[in-house]
């Protein structure tokens, strides 16, 4: 389990808030939307939203005031809510680098291919959101998270025919020129290989599936591409919470070249070396004796000695 | 004292030596790579090496499910049993041999016959080897093959890690034991007799009578 | 020395060898000759070879001629749909016979074996092996994607239509003991066949097969025989159940395998006019349709088969579209039996579904011949495919409603708590019984038998089934488990009888048919009524003290398993006898009674007291069958041991034997008669709604929050049929 940290909310957010959630709480709020026939949820989960990133805000903080009469009015649906209108202005929040990654996002296959159709809500619930890699410390649960952010579309054929007009070829299909794909899914992301590095922390520039990390070394070698994502975070957590050595140690999970940890590596070599060097003085010793032997034998040989 | 020539090596023994020698060097070739993939050395393409180890390693198994079978049915397998009472002693003497009789040209301090191939240093070091490292790199191994039956923490640490790491200790191991192997098989008689004892099956005795000794340069 | 101990040593190990080989070639010999045999002493079945008079060789020209009556319609239907334009109606008649009697038309039929069996010169039915000629084994598409082969007949003698039991993991049912059933331990063999409910009594052994005198009005004093038992629903041809697969080993005999009937499922001309007991120098045993015209009409199972049997649960025996009751045996004609145990026919008139031709095998989509459940159920019959998901949602989605989009967010909403079934179920058939009385039965000069008497049945919310939260899962006894979501300890159905009846309607309905039916007085009746609204003072302190520590014990933690969402739940309730020795605060063991004498002279003790002679009920009373099944069986019965004292005594009488109420009303899950147009907001959220949210343990202030919606105002006008049609948001 990951460990919700709950934020605190101030009474009166609190019993604001609790007007939206007396239907909104409802896991089964939401509707079919006659258009396109895709489910639109509107479900929020309370304990989901006090734990994300942004559960300490009223609903009315985002959604504006006049959501407060029921029934909805439907004018209040034309406007759209975009991430950037906070994000943009406040400066606590400028470690996040929000430029950076709309830039990325803008370059995404999603975006050059849906163009508007696309907003940052396609992956992210801005009610349960939270900087999930930063906060926990268990590579698998990262994955688990941002993986399924992924197969809300790509695991969902009617969403990724409508957005696309193409189908969703099988998962499985695609993948299964990967060995082990079933616990490569379990212990990498699909952005790991799915973007182009970037340094905004975790990359918004989703590639082009031909533009995808397809070769093994890329990941199984000393160098991998995971220690600069999937790893960054959790190397730099466990450094500074067990040591250096036994991060480096224990940090490096199944990634083939990586269990060349540093110091078994020397180990290796200096008792290989040893191994060669022995063998190598103990050959050379045997021919010189030998030599001697022989020419003694000779000797005696020669001088008809037994 | 018999014949100089002795018939050593059955023809099961030989055909499985050299079948587990040559996917050992395989393993060892491919294994090598794995470890030192990198993007940039030009090295065997890691699939094709993945393939090769795997292929190598399954047969290499199956190839020491018949050598222990055999060994079993035939009684070979006595040949690995050290005498216990004087283990120490005997293995310090051969050791001596090793070190010191060696360049003396002493003669050999155990007499090879069939009943008894081994040295006593062989047979602890075969034994070590052959029931102890090599299946563990086997069970490791298949471990790695079907990573999902591993256990997924131990104390931890991630069970594969554990296993990987086991696996890989013990493949450097096997690479010393091949080196020392080979460089110790060059001990014999002459350098190359053991070579040939293997291929052939006979082996040429080093206690032959003198009067024989020319016969056979 | 050394040698001769060794090749000694050698010969003793070949010897045991050879003794062990011999020994295990002469037992498996001897349990092929001698098993069959023993098995029949020890339970008192009897089997031999089956034969049945429909199965009966045509000519060729018959063969023809039955085919063209088979496909008269079809051919009819499909011509008149191509001269549909012609005008003058001569024309039309002559057009559409010359096109139904073409060569084309009479061999493209929807019945392919007519031309199957006419290709391989097939002019009789033989039973099970005529259709294993060619379906000697079948493609089996499973749930997860694979698919593969199944030997036909091993798939049907192992699947729950013919054995009616299973002794693997796969029951949603919990034990009084708080185990689920077969899921630890070692498994017993559970399922309708040992359900103690249906005749009441323990076992299908006693009430497989009945002949019963009768002398019905219609036949003016003059007997007629007339047919019952549990065989008439079942597909195997057989004396008994299949009672071999009950004992550790031992497979059904071949003969009983013979038996089985392929045609009541799968044939559409099946006759059930054949289905009747007849009596042979074995036995009695249910006659079946064997006739060439029945084989021929060979499809998948459509609804009509499924209901051949089904309706007996959905809309009962005598539901006038229930095509079986039209054809109640050419020879001793069954009894069928007003007063269903759930009331909701499955038939286009009560379903929307069967109504949009939906057919069973849509929703419970079989894998080879096993037919999924569902994974919910309150009682204790044996499911072939325990893991596979029978459900609403998996056709509508967890969003079902598109009609109105303001209501329909809500009402989705909805579906997170509440069940599909809980609305758009609104009442149940009248003739659902709701108490039975097996004791006390009345003489009906109509049928010319004593039947039970059902004191009173009702398809009314409250009356005849109420609201409850669920889980999925059942007690041994067939009480809904779930809990409020809140999981604030508040609700507890077993403890607080929220079952039993309070409804005064009811109450005075009982009194009525009390009254009506038995002659008693005042006095009597108010006696007679206590255990019906009070079930619990059927119970002494310390039996009561002990049921409260067994459901916070066993029964709380199951009912907090997984999501409970609110369903509806028929009532039912029977007075019948039990063997008091073996009672525990659930209840007590039920005892059978013997048909004939039951129907025939009304004297309910003495049908027990008939019935329980069966050698098998004997051997439930004895051991290795006490410790083989009854302990384990009563384990889950919460009763702490099975006393192997006989309720019958020497003499003769029966011992401790009690007629009772059980305990607590069964609640039965209620899935079909679907409605299209469900409940309104108001019919729930008000102070005296349907939904009685104090029982199902709402706190106060949440009880006042939901009978109080502001909204409910807004909805009433959005749902009124006069309203305009809401913007879409």
């Amino acid at each position: 389990m990951v460990r919700m940290t709950t934020l605190p909310q101030d009474p009166a957010t609190a019993a604001a808030n609790q007007k939206c959630l007396r239907c909104h709480a409802l896991t089964t709020l939401g509707y079919r939307n006659a258009a396109d026939g895709l489910y639109v949820n509107l479900s929020v989960s309370p304990a989901e939203y006090h734990a994300s990133n942004h559960g300490k805000l009223a609903c009315v903080k985002c959604h504006t005031k006049a959501f407060q009469t029921f029934p909805h009015s439907a004018k209040l649906r034309r406007k759209q809510l975009v991430c950037l209108d906070c994000h943009k202005k406040d400066r606590k929040l400028l470690k996040f680098q929000f430029p950076g990654i709309l830039r990325e996002f803008q370059a995404s296959v999603h975006v050059q291919k849906l163009g508007k159709k696309f907003t940052c809500f396609q992956c992210h619930d801005p009610h349960g959101f939270k900087i999930h890699a930063r906060v926990s410390r268990r590579v698998a649960q990262t994955v688990l998270y941002d993986n399924r952010i992924c197969l809300q579309c790509h695991g969902n054929e009617p969403a990724v025919l409508l957005a696309s007009g193409k189908p969703q070829p099988s998962l499985d299909l695609i993948h299964a020129w990967l060995p082990h794909t079933e616990l490569h899914w379990a212990n990498v992301r699909c952005i790991d290989c799915h973007t182009s590095p970037s340094n905004t922390g975790v990359s918004h520039q989703i590639l082009p599936k031909e533009r995808a990390v397809r070769d093994c070394v890329r990941c199984h070698s000393s160098n991998s591409l995971l220690l600069q994502s999937l790893y960054k975070f959790q190397a730099r957590q466990e450094r500074s919470r067990d040591g250096f050595l036994n991060a480096t140690i224990l940090n490096q999970s199944y990634v083939i070249g990586a269990t060349r940890n540093y110091y078994l590596n020397v180990l290796s070599f200096v008792v290989f070396g040893l191994t060669v060097a022995g063998i190598a003085v103990h050959a050379g010793l045997r021919r010189y004796f030998n030599g001697k032997r022989a020419a003694e034998d000779e000797k005696r040989r020669r001088h008809g000695q037994p | 004292m018999g014949s100089h020539r002795r018939y050593f090596y059955p023809v099961w023994l030989r055909l499985w030596h050299g079948l587990n020698a040559a996917l050992f060097l395989g393993l060892i070739f491919t294994g090598l790579n794995l470890q030192y993939a990198s993007a940039s050395a030009a090295n065997l393409n890691f699939r094709a090496a993945i393939l090769i180890h795997n292929v190598c390693g399954i047969a290499l198994s199956l190839n020491y499910l018949a050598f222990v079978a055999l060994n079993a049915a035939t009684g070979n397998g006595r040949q690995y049993l050290p005498r216990l009472k004087s283990i120490v002693g005997d293995m310090l003497l051969q050791a001596r041999y090793y070190l010191f009789g060696i360049f003396r040209g002493d003669p050999h301090p155990f007499e090879t016959t069939p009943q008894r191939k081994f040295n006593p240093l062989q047979q602890v070091t075969y034994l070590l080897i052959m029931y102890a490292v090599v299946p563990g790199a086997i069970i490791t191994g298949i471990g790695l093959l079907a990573p999902d039956i591993l256990v997924r923490q131990v104390f931890g640490l991630s069970g594969l890690t554990l296993t990987d790491l086991t696996h890989t200790v013990f493949g450097f191991i096997l690479s010393l034991f091949l080196l020392g192997h080979l460089y110790l098989a060059t001990t014999g008689e002459t350098p190359t007799a053991n070579f040939k004892a293997m291929l052939t099956g006979w082996h040429e005795d080093a206690r032959v009578p003198e009067t024989t000794r020319g016969t056979n340069p | 020395m050394r040698k001769q101990a060794s090749a000694f040593a050698k010969t003793r190990i070949g010897l045991a060898v050879l003794v062990l080989a011999a020994l295990a070639v002469g037992g498996w010999l001897s349990a092929k000759i001698f098993y069959e045999p023993a098995f029949e002493w020890y339970t008192g079945v009897k089997n031999g070879p089956l034969t049945f008079n429909t199965s009966v060789a045509v000519t060729p020209a018959e063969f023809e001629k039955i085919a063209r009556e088979l496909t008269a319609q079809e051919r009819q239907d499909r011509a008149e749909a191509l001269t549909r334009g012609k005008k003058d109606a001569f024309t039309r008649k002559v057009e559409t016979d010359m096109l139904m009697n073409t060569a084309s038309f009479s061999s493209d039929t929807g019945f392919k074996h007519i031309k199957y069996f006419r290709d391989a010169g097939i002019l009789r039915y033989e039973g099970p092996g005529t259709c294993l000629r060619c379906h000697a084994d079948i493609p089996v598409n499973h749930a997860d994607g694979t698919s593969g082969r199944v030997n036909t007949l091993d798939d049907v003698v192992n699947s729950v239509h013919f054995t009616f039991q299973k002794r693997a993991a796969g029951f949603s049912t919990y034990g009084y003991n708080g185990k689920q059933v077969n899921a630890e331990g070692r498994p017993i063999p559970v399922g309708k066949i040992d359900r103690a409910c249906g005749i009441p009594g323990s076992f299908t052994w006693t009430g497989w097969a009945a002949l019963v005198k009768s002398r019905p009005a219609s036949a003016h004093g003059a007997v007629v025989m007339r047919s019952e038992g549990c065989g008439q629903c079942h597909i195997g041809g057989n004396y008994h159940p299949a009672t071999e697969k009950m004992l550790p080993f031992g497979d059904v005999p071949k003969s009983a395998k013979e038996g089985i009937d392929c045609l009541i499922c799968h044939a559409q001309a099946y006759d059930m006019n054949e289905k009747y007991v007849i009596q042979d120098a074995v036995g009695l045993r249910w006659n079946q349709d064997r006739s060439l015209k029945a084989a021929m009409s060979v499809t998948k199972p459509s609804n009509k088969n499924c209901l051949n049997c089904h309706q007996h649960n959905f809309g009962g025996d005598t539901y006038a579209d229930n095509s079986a009751s039209h054809h109640p045996g050419y020879l001793n004609p069954r009894i069928l039996h007003d007063g269903a145990k759930r009331g909701m026919p499955f038939d286009p008139k009560e379903d929307v579904h069967a109504a949009a031709g939906v057919q069973c095998l849509d929703c419970h989509v079989p894998e080879g011949h096993l037919i999924p459940r569902g994974t919910k159920g309150t009682d204790l019959v044996a499911n072939d495919l325990p893991n596979k998901v029978v459900a609403c949602e998996n056709c509508h989605t967890s969003a079902p409603h598109t009609k109105n989009k303001l209501m329909d967010v809500v009402l989705n909403g909805h579906v997170a708590r509440v069940a599909c079934e809980t609305c758009h179920i609104k009442q149940l058939r009248h003739q659902s019984v709701v108490l039975r009385d097996w004791v006390h039965p009345t003489y009906s000069p109509e049928e010319g038998i004593y039947i039970f008497t059902d004191v009173l049945q009702s398809g009314k919310a409250d009356e005849g089934f109420r609201y409850f939260w669920y889980n999925g899962n059942g007690t041994f006894l067939a009480n809904a488990l779930g809990d409020n979501p809140d999981k604030s300890g508040r609700y507890n159905p077993l403890m607080d009888q929220m079952t039993r009846l309070t409804n005064p309607a009811g109450i005075e309905e009982v009194r009525r048919t009390a009254k009506e039916s038995f002659h008693w007085s005042d006095k009597q009746i108010d006696d007679y009524l206590k255990p019906i609204v009070d079930s619990l003072s059927q119970l002494t302190p310390e039996m009561l003290e002990k049921r409260r520590a067994m459901i916070a014990r066993n029964i709380i933690p199951v009912q907090d398993l997984g999501d409970s969402k609110i369903y509806p739940f028929k009532l039912f309730n029977a007075m019948m006898y039990e063997d008091m020795t073996n009672q525990g605060p659930f209840g007590a063991m039920l005892l059978p009674f013997d048909y004939p004498t039951y129907y025939e002279t009304g004297v309910s003790s003495e049908a027990v007291r008939v019935a329980i002679q069966n050698p098998m009920i004997k051997r439930m009373y004895q051991y290795p069958f006490k410790i083989y099944m009854m302990d384990a069986f009563m384990h889950y019965f919460g009763v702490d041991q099975w006393s192997d004292v006989y309720p019958l005594a020497d003499d003769g009488t029966l011992r401790n034997v009690e007629p009772h109420w059980m305990r607590q009303y069964g609640t039965l899950m209620l899935n079909h008669s679907i409605k299209k147009d469900g409940l309104l907001c108001a019919d729930c959220h008000s102070s005296h709604g349907l939904i009685d949210f104090k029982a199902l343990g709402y706190s106060a202030q949440r009880i006042h929050d939901l009978e109080n919606l502001p909204e409910v105002k807004y909805f009433k006008k959005a749902s009124s049929p006069k309203a305009a049609p809401v913007k879409r948001l």
